[in-house]
């Protein structure tokens, strides 16, 4: 299976802190959906902004869809092939949601003959059709979210990373979410971080646990529940495992 | 979607442009003269409303860089597939045609308003240029504070640096033709005189030339493609010397030429009175010819008689008068231009033009403004208030019939060319 992100040995300091807030990670995401797991200021955003160009890796080797991404300048047309959904993603207010897209299609250099299908796919996606031509500060939490899905998808990347995409999403959204990310994990990776475990039960086929910057677990669900299983904490087997993780830590 | 129109319609200056080109347009009125309107002095008040909005503009063009930082964009625009200059370009681009349309608006109201009153003389496209390059300037300055400082003290830089520049245009600074290069240096124009289009040229150049450095600098900050930025530097370095170049090379002229400028004649008998004006106070001709008539008519049976009189572009006043009017001092800046121009009659008729009369044995010290206060006509200068006692005697002469005030003028010649008047001298 083709490796979309390798990382080996990748440690990432962002902003005036001393110590890195990721430390010597080392694994590798495929297509399929990948959850990055973990407690807030675990480091995953820390470790997607260091995926996507954001912040350079201090160590290691980053590589992403082939391109290392630890180089002081990445070529615009790398960006063509990821698709992101910033944690906190802004937007210009008075852009409508079609608008908004659009956008997010010119910055990904969409030809400009294919913006108006593409943009109406990615609407079509998220369920957003009806909302298209509302202003982006009058959508709802969720809406808006999904606006930001559609922005980060418009332009058929090949690798999707989604920060904690779920957040504001009322529980019929996450369901549709879920449906959503599954489609979209047929023809491409997405890597999205979540600290909601049910959302990663039923989306991931691959789990990243980040803990203080460091990688504590790397593996499927099955193998994460069997850490769990005899682990008395927590409502389900993969909450089990995921605590489990945490406590060996 | 075509990136400027998306700019256009979401740039925050659609909500700065329209009010700052009105504002624009109500200080370039109130600067502007009252009564008659030339299009130098159009240039002149349009540069000066460009200085009041200056820092605004700078204001605003920083705020509207700062769009990705105020709106958390930043992730999404450094994760583009375009350069940053595709990027903030189109952005930068529509700010400069909001600005570009906000001084249309501005030009448009001080046009309108000068059209209504009468315009004679001919537009200097150059001098109209500079408020619009003054603009541009102060919004580029702005965008590019935004651009390198990424934080809102980049709102306060650019309002500090402009209002610094426009400084420069309010204290004696030498050499003087650092004054001319500023884009907000505004140049009156004397009447007699015409602007020259070779400093003009320099100023503009210089001013285009610090907007490209400005920019260059942006350019090598923020997107360093080496040729671009190298180039970009280069033509702004290369109109910053011609600009200077020009500049320095017209000291000796400065921004305006000499001109014997073409006059325009009013002409009427009983009393024979023939007035030459210039073109731009046709506005007030009528009301210059009605006012100037009642004066050759008091003074027919004098040696004071008059028939003719030219407007002196540039008047000056000795100790040694004339003895009677012979020149038409007009002054454009007067909201009563043909009373004003009676009351400088005085200095070349009397001998109390270089200051206050005092009251010498004999003499009664309100006798030379009776008789001004009458010679002008019924309406008194704004802010005069005459105590009763000089009130009723403007009252008596104004009472007097034509014949009777020939008469009394010519008996009180030498009491007018001397400034010296006693009581019992009016009626």
């Amino acid at each position: 299976m083709e490796q979309v992100v390798v990382a080996r040995e990748v440690s990432v300091r962002y902003g005036r802190s001393h110590s890195p807030q990721v430390k010597r990670v080392t694994t590798h995401i495929d297509r399929g959906v990948t959850a990055l797991v973990g407690k807030n200021g675990a480091g995953k955003s820390t470790l997607i902004k260091a995926m996507v160009g954001l912040v350079r890796p201090e160590e290691g080797e980053l590589t992403v869809l082939g391109v290392d991404v630890s180089q002081r300048r990445l070529e615009p047309t790398h960006y063509t092939r990821i698709g992101y959904l910033p944690q906190d993603f802004g937007y210009v207010a008075s852009f409508t949601t079609r608008e908004f897209v659009e956008y997010g299609a010119w910055l990904k250099c969409v030809p400009a003959r294919s913006i108006k299908s593409a943009v109406e796919a990615a609407l079509d996606v998220v369920g957003l059709t009806a909302a298209a031509r509302t202003k982006m500060r009058k959508l709802s939490g969720g809406m808006r979210r999904r606006a930001g899905i559609a922005q980060a998808l418009v332009h058929d990347p090949e690798l999707l990373i989604l920060d904690e995409p779920t957040t504001g999403l009322d529980p019929e959204q996450r369901v549709r979410f879920r449906e959503l990310i599954r489609d979209l994990a047929t023809e491409r990776a997405v890597l999205l971080s979540s600290h909601l475990i049910e959302d990663v039960r039923a989306l991931a086929n691959h789990i990243l646990i980040l803990d203080e910057g460091q990688l504590r677990f790397d593996g499927t669900v099955d193998e994460l529940e069997r850490r769990g299983s005899e682990f008395r904490s927590g409502d389900s087997p993969l909450e089990r495992g995921y605590l489990a993780v945490l406590a060996d830590a | 979607m075509n990136a400027i129109s998306r700019e256009l319609r979401h740039s925050s200056f659609r909500f700065s442009a329209v009010p700052l080109g009105v504002i624009a347009g109500i200080v370039g009125i109130s600067n502007a003269y009252p009564v008659v309107a030339t299009w130098g002095d159009t240039a002149t008040v349009l540069v000066m409303a460009a200085a009041f909005t200056g820092p605004f503009w700078a204001g605003f063009g920083a705020w509207e860089s700062l769009r990705d930082h105020r709106r958390e964009l930043t992730s999404s625009e450094r994760t583009a597939a375009r350069s940053v200059l595709q990027i903030k370009g189109p952005q930068y681009g529509a700010a400069l045609i909001w600005t570009a349309i906000s001084t249309l608006i501005a030009f448009a109201i001080v046009t309108i308003r000068a059209a209504a009153i009468g315009l004679y003389d001919l537009p200097s496209i150059l001098a109209l240029s500079v408020p619009l390059v003054a603009n541009l300037f102060s919004v580029t300055l702005g965008y590019v504070a935004g651009q390198l400082i990424h934080r809102w003290l980049a709102v306060v830089v650019a309002v500090i640096i402009v209002t610094a520049i426009y400084s420069i245009d309010l204290f004696p600074v030498q050499p003087s033709w650092v004054q001319a290069l500023s884009p907000y240096h505004r140049v009156l124009l004397p009447e007699g005189t015409a602007f020259n289009p070779a400093t003009f040229i320099g100023q503009l150049s210089f001013a285009l030339g610090l907007t490209g450095i400005l920019l260059s600098i942006a350019l090598i900050v923020r997107a360093p493609e080496a040729l671009r930025s190298l180039t970009a530097t280069v033509a702004s370095g290369a109109l910053i010397f011609f600009g200077c170049t020009m500049v320095i090379g017209q000291q000796g002229q400065g921004f305006l030429f000499t001109t014997t400028p073409r006059m325009m004649t009013l002409t009427a008998t009983n009393p024979q009175l023939t007035l030459h004006i210039l073109p731009s106070y046709a506005p007030v001709a009528d009301q210059l010819h009605a006012s100037w008539m009642r004066v050759a008519s008091l003074f027919e049976k004098s040696d004071l008689r008059f028939d003719s009189l030219t407007q002196d572009l540039n008047p000056t006043y000795g100790e040694n008068p004339r003895g009677k009017p012979y020149r038409l001092d007009l002054n454009p800046n007067s909201d009563d231009i043909a009373g004003d121009s009676i009351d400088a009659m005085f200095r070349d008729v009397e001998r109390c033009a270089t200051g206050p009369v005092s009251a010498s044995e004999g003499t009664w010290a309100a006798g030379p403004i009776v008789f001004q206060l009458w010679v002008r006509g019924d309406r008194l200068p704004r802010g005069i208030r005459l105590d009763p006692e000089t009130s009723a005697a403007v009252d008596r002469l104004r009472q007097l019939t034509l014949p009777d005030a020939q008469l009394w003028v010519a008996d009180h010649t030498e009491q007018i060319r001397s400034c010296q008047w006693r009581e019992t001298d009016f009626p």
